[in-house]
């Protein structure tokens, strides 16, 4: 007679010890990989800026410096500011974005929404194409005013044909029709579905959807570029870009013979230019962990449902 | 609920239509509105792909809607070169290679990781795993850079030390392709395979118990209540990645490698031809062009994939 | 309760979008200020300098002692990012007043800014007798004036610059260098001494230069003709004789390793006050006093120059620094009326190139216009003088005597202006061409010009690829328009 083992959630989606341990030690390798890069960074960032010129990038430095970071924290206010530029936007423009984002895909998910076919379509075309920097520009600027505006970092991006599909893709596969027919059935509204049955299934969805606008947020320097001046306004990525390409351009002008006193003196070092770097990654790559509890959530509610 | 479509007074049947969907149309405004005020008002402007943009002191609209049109002359350059083929040979080539790579590093990790019994491991794997997506390509390139430079080069420094002959990276070709592929596909692993773990996560374990009671194995749980789940998910991003085919990161192709000379046949692609083009002379109508080439083959290529999808699996397809 | 909140988010997005649509079709930008005043906004490179809000008042006092109401205010956009951004501002029309042009050429010609020929004699009369000529030759587009330049190093030579520190450590002779060959002992001798310092620092886009050729399409395109005027011809500057015995050259300090090796791809930034380099080239006219400015920028470094190419009054020096008005600006007159004011005013200009009085700087000899900086006179509390004003209207260091600036007046005086000066092609017919052309020439301008490739065979190959992208058809266009262009 076989011995039932005693079954176990976890043991239901896991794998055996053995197959365990090899996987961990491969994900563990590769996680190692993928740390590596950074930790360059972080000696780039406190090295000596003229042991770079004269050796090049070291994994070792022949000389230490916190220099960068004093430097960052001199100028703090901007970075501080900049930092709490992007924080704002990213959170603002992902519970915009996961708002209109599932409102819709989930809409275009329902059989019976008889104009689902044509928004699909509304909202597919803009994969497609381009819409061209200077009409944005005019439509941002001029059509709405937002000039130097916070909101001009948030609203350009507050809607994601990606996301809506993967929610739609969701909504799809974890809100069987049968239940909404049942609550139908009870009497409920759409709304009331909506916000009672399908959101909560929906959570592993909304989740991975807000952790990808919210990387998406933290990451993006284009909106700034285009539409900001000034400092009040900058998001940290932007700060870092423009640091970059301030060195990049500056190097070629010297290079091809320009006037040395183009601003030479306004290069900042390479190293000040890794630890924007560090300070501007470090916050949000530690927030993940956050948004992976809400995908392990999904299975208990699903759990219960089921 | 109408019984029949009277022909005669399709209005109303439209305004009823309207008026029964009012909730789902409440719920498509706010996408609708972003939609139609940051694309489909834009994207008018492509219309310059074809003129011979000229200021006027009315603005950019007006200039838009009065400028000459000069047919395709703006898409000559795209197809002028000789390089052509080499660049639509390492653009395709690449972007097919990629494809396939992606998905499979993204999936598999993506189940692997779901099927893991240690759970703070494994927020620890995948927080790690995140790190390159947040390292900008010049930043990689610097990284690179400290390893391949030929005067300062940590790997030139070592084959001196036992006496070799510096190898001078950035002016070999043969190496770069394996170099391209492996960082393009190691930099996005982590990103890519967060979708397909969270969707593994939302798998109801009854699905799971069943396939136990049926005596199926870890492996044959994967491939059979598993994969399933994630090929809906799997295959619109395939469909969608599809439409990507032309374009290409200007970080990994010119960035990378410094935009070296002797690298450019197996490093130009679309993205960096054109960037080259119009490098001395930044002309409005030709970028645009050129960009709308990149979109119409993507278009294309999403309602072929789409159209064989819809054939196979219905319920996974775009439209 | 839930249901509630959702639907009143919604349409509060809704509703705000709308009405920010609403809003934004009917207010127009009007641009005045609280005190009524017309406000003209000036867009440059750069970064927004610390003592920022200082300095515009104090250049508004200024200026509204002869426009009392008139302001200025500056936008500061930065250096990387400016050529995208201008492009942007420029194409979509937007309303700017001034900016720091770009592209001046092309944009000009295809109209993008506002003709200010004749407002320059209404309204900027004395700053435009206070430019040099050649600098309004440089600028005139189809008998119109679309910039105001900056009078400053109307003619520059290339420099070859020495870093004293290693000169006088290893003894190297650098006073007979005139040219790339004469580099040669100094080079060896350094290199064998101190092979991990570059001797020769030069890395990606760098340029050869030749005596006194200029380019009619920019250094990124390999037409070049003769500034003497000697020879009428558009050539090839990789089919010249100088430029291939110059090419040569390197190559053997590439091949020697006078040159880094990984020069072609090479971004180092060879800092002034580093000890990584032997001997760099920089560009220097008249206004730099000799090696002042580069030993400024240095921080007191002391490094000297030896000038490689003729004094001559060129196209490109004309338009180092221009400043255009939009032709959608609201306040083209007013535009001028600064330009003017900033290019004849002393004290308005003085007050942002060094600073501000007593600040960054005080009088030594005020009749005299002469000044000594202060310890608080450092980078982010002044915009560059090379590209602000006129560079006569300077107040000059105690360090500099008379003498000096009587020098640099004369060889501004004595130096002759290149036969190109003027010359403004026309190449929207050949827009195909030449994007084709700038892709072959980014296959080969690094390789040749840091010596790393072997001359004669590359620059034969490269002429191959350039005769398929249509070098030819260009080459006689440019021939014919420079043709027209001398006889006129």
């Amino acid at each position: 007679m076989r011995k039932k083992k005693h079954i176990t959630a976890v043991d239901i989606r896991s794998f055996g010890a053995g197959t365990n341990l090899v996987f961990n030690i491969f994900l563990l390798i590769f996680s190692l990989s993928c740390l590596f890069p950074f930790f360059f960074i972080i000696v780039v960032s406190l090295t000596q800026e003229s042991d770079i010129t004269l050796y090049g990038y070291q994994f070792w430095p022949k000389h230490w410096t916190m220099a960068s970071y004093q430097y960052l924290s001199n100028s703090g206010s901007q970075v501080f500011h900049a930092f709490g530029v992007t924080v704002f936007v990213t959170v603002v423009g992902t519970v915009i974005n996961a708002m209109c984002s599932s409102t819709y895909a989930y809409a275009i998910s329902r059989r019976d929404f008889a104009f689902a076919k044509f928004f699909t379509f509304f909202a597919l075309l803009q994969m497609l194409f381009a819409p061209g920097m200077v009409p944005q520009y005019l439509i941002v600027t001029q059509m709405l005013h937002l000039k130097d505006n916070i909101w001009a970092l948030i609203l350009p991006s507050a809607f994601g044909v990606y996301n809506v599909l993967i929610m739609r893709s969701f909504f799809k596969t974890s809100v069987p029709e049968e239940i909404i027919e049942a609550a139908r059935i009870d009497g409920a509204g759409e709304l009331r579905i909506f916000s009672k049955i399908v959101i909560p299934l929906a959570v592993p969805g909304i989740a991975t959807i807000s952790l990808f606008t919210a990387l998406g947020y933290w990451n993006d320097w284009f909106n700034a570029m285009l539409y900001t001046n000034s400092d009040a306004v900058t998001p940290i990525q932007y700060l870092l870009v423009r640091i970059q390409n301030n060195i990049s351009m500056l190097t070629q002008q010297m290079q091809s013979g320009g006037s040395a006193a183009a601003g030479l003196s306004q290069v900042p070092t390479e190293a000040i230019r890794f630890a924007v770097v560090v300070v501007a990654t470090l916050p949000i790559a530690l927030t993940y962990p956050f948004f992976q509890k809400h995908f392990v959530k999904g299975l208990t509610v699903g759990g219960v449902k089921g | 609920m109408i019984l029949h479509e009277n022909p005669s007074l399709p209005k109303i049947g439209f305004f009823k239509k309207l008026y029964d969907n009012r909730i789902f149309l409440l719920l498509v405004t706010p996408g609708t509105i972003f939609l139609i005020v940051f694309f489909y008002i834009p994207v008018i402007a492509n219309l310059v792909a074809f003129q011979d943009f000229q200021y006027s002191d009315a603005g950019f609209w007006y200039s838009l809607f009065h400028s000459p049109f000069v047919g395709l002359k703006n898409f000559k350059f795209f197809f002028a070169s000789a390089d052509f083929w080499i660049v639509l040979r390492n653009t395709v080539g690449y972007n097919l290679i990629f494809l396939g790579l992606n998905f499979f590093f993204a999936i598999f990790f993506g189940v692997v990781m779901s099927q893991l019994r240690n759970r703070r491991l494994l927020k620890v794997y995948q927080t790690s795993m995140l790190f390159p997506y947040f390292i900008s390509w010049p930043i990689m390139a610097a990284f690179l850079y400290a390893f391949l430079s030929t005067d300062k080069g940590v790997i030139n420094h070592l084959i001196q030390s036992m006496n070799g002959t510096p190898i001078d990276f950035y002016n070999t070709p043969g190496v770069w392709p394996l170099l391209i592929i492996f960082l393009g596909v190691w930099k996005g692993i982590g990103y890519n395979s967060i979708l397909y773990f969270a969707t593994a996560m939302g798998i109801d374990p009854a699905y799971y118990d069943a396939a136990m009671m049926d005596g199926a194995n870890k492996w044959q749980q994967i491939k059979h209540v598993t994969l399933p789940h994630i090929l809906p998910v799997a295959t619109l991003m395939l469909i969608l990645n599809i439409g990507g085919m032309f374009r290409t990161d200007i970080g990994l192709f010119y960035i990378v490698p410094k935009a070296s000379a002797p690298l450019i046949n197996v490093t130009q692609t679309f993205d960096t031809y054109i960037y080259r083009a119009l490098s001395t002379s930044s002309d409005l109508g030709m970028s645009t062009a050129a960009g709308l080439m990149q979109s119409l083959v993507g278009v294309l290529l999403i309602l072929g994939s789409n159209a064989i999808v819809r054939k196979l699996q219905p319920e996974s397809s775009l439209f | 309760m839930k249901k509630w909140r959702h639907i009143i988010s919604i349409a509060a997005i809704a509703v705000s979008t709308l009405v920010l649509a609403a809003c934004g079709k009917n207010s127009s930008a009007s641009n005045t200020n609280n005190d009524g005043n017309t406000v003209v906004s000036m867009y440059m490179p750069g970064d927004k300098p610390k003592n920022y809000d200082e300095m515009i008042k104090t250049a508004n006092k200024e200026i509204q002692k002869k426009y009392p109401k008139l302001a200025l205010s500056m936008n500061f956009i930065g250096w990387g990012d400016y050529d995208k951004k201008y492009n942007v501002m420029v194409t979509s029309g937007d309303a700017y007043d001034i900016a720091f042009t770009r592209d001046y050429v092309t944009n000009a010609q295809k109209g993008a800014y506002a003709d200010l020929t004749d407002l320059i004699q209404t309204d900027a009369k004395t700053a435009y007798d206070q430019t040099d000529p050649a600098y309004w030759k440089g600028v005139t587009v189809k008998d119109k004036i679309y910039a105001f330049p900056v009078n400053a190093n109307i003619y520059a030579q290339n420099m070859l610059t020495f870093s004293d520190d290693f000169v006088k450590k290893y003894n190297l002779d650098i006073d007979g260098v005139k040219s790339y060959q004469d580099l040669e002992p100094i080079l060896a001798k350094f290199h064998k001494a101190n092979p991990s310092v570059a001797a020769f620092a030069i890395g990606q886009g760098y340029k050869v230069s030749s005596k006194a050729m200029e380019y009619p399409l920019g250094n990124g395109l390999p037409f070049a003709v003769d500034a003497t005027g000697k020879n009428k011809e558009i050539v090839n500057i990789y089919n010249t004789a100088e430029m291939q015995k110059n090419l040569k050259t390197l190559h053997q300090y590439y091949l020697k390793g006078y040159i880094p090796q990984d020069a072609a791809t090479s971004s180092v930034q060879y800092r002034l006050q580093d000890a990584s380099w032997l001997v760099r080239q920089e560009t220097q006219g008249s206004f730099d006093y000799g090696d002042t400015t580069l030993i400024n920028a240095a921080g007191g470094k002391q490094m000297t120059s030896k000038p490689i190419t003729s004094p001559l009054k060129s196209q490109a020096q004309s338009q180092i620094a221009l400043w255009s008005v939009s032709k959608s600006s609201k306040h083209k007159k007013e535009a001028v009326q600064i330009l003017g004011l900033l290019n004849s005013n002393k004290k308005l200009l003085n007050n942002i190139v060094w600073g501000l009085q007593n600040k960054q700087w005080q009088f030594t000899d005020e009749k005299n216009g002469k000044i000594k900086t202060t310890a608080d006179y450092k980078p982010g509390y002044f915009i560059g003088a090379w590209m602000m004003g006129n560079n006569k209207s300077l107040y000059t260091q105690d360090t500099v005597t008379q003498a000096m600036i009587d020098k640099r007046d004369q060889e501004i005086k004595a130096a002759k202006q290149s036969v190109m000066l003027g010359f403004m092609p026309d190449t929207s017919a050949y827009k195909t061409e030449l994007t084709n052309l700038s892709n072959v020439m980014s296959k080969y301008s690094d390789i040749l010009n840091t010596g790393t490739a072997d001359p004669a065979p590359t620059i034969k190959r490269m002429n191959q690829e350039l005769k398929k992208a249509g070098y030819d058809k260009v080459q006689a266009a440019l021939q014919k328009q420079y043709d027209d262009f001398l006889k006129a």
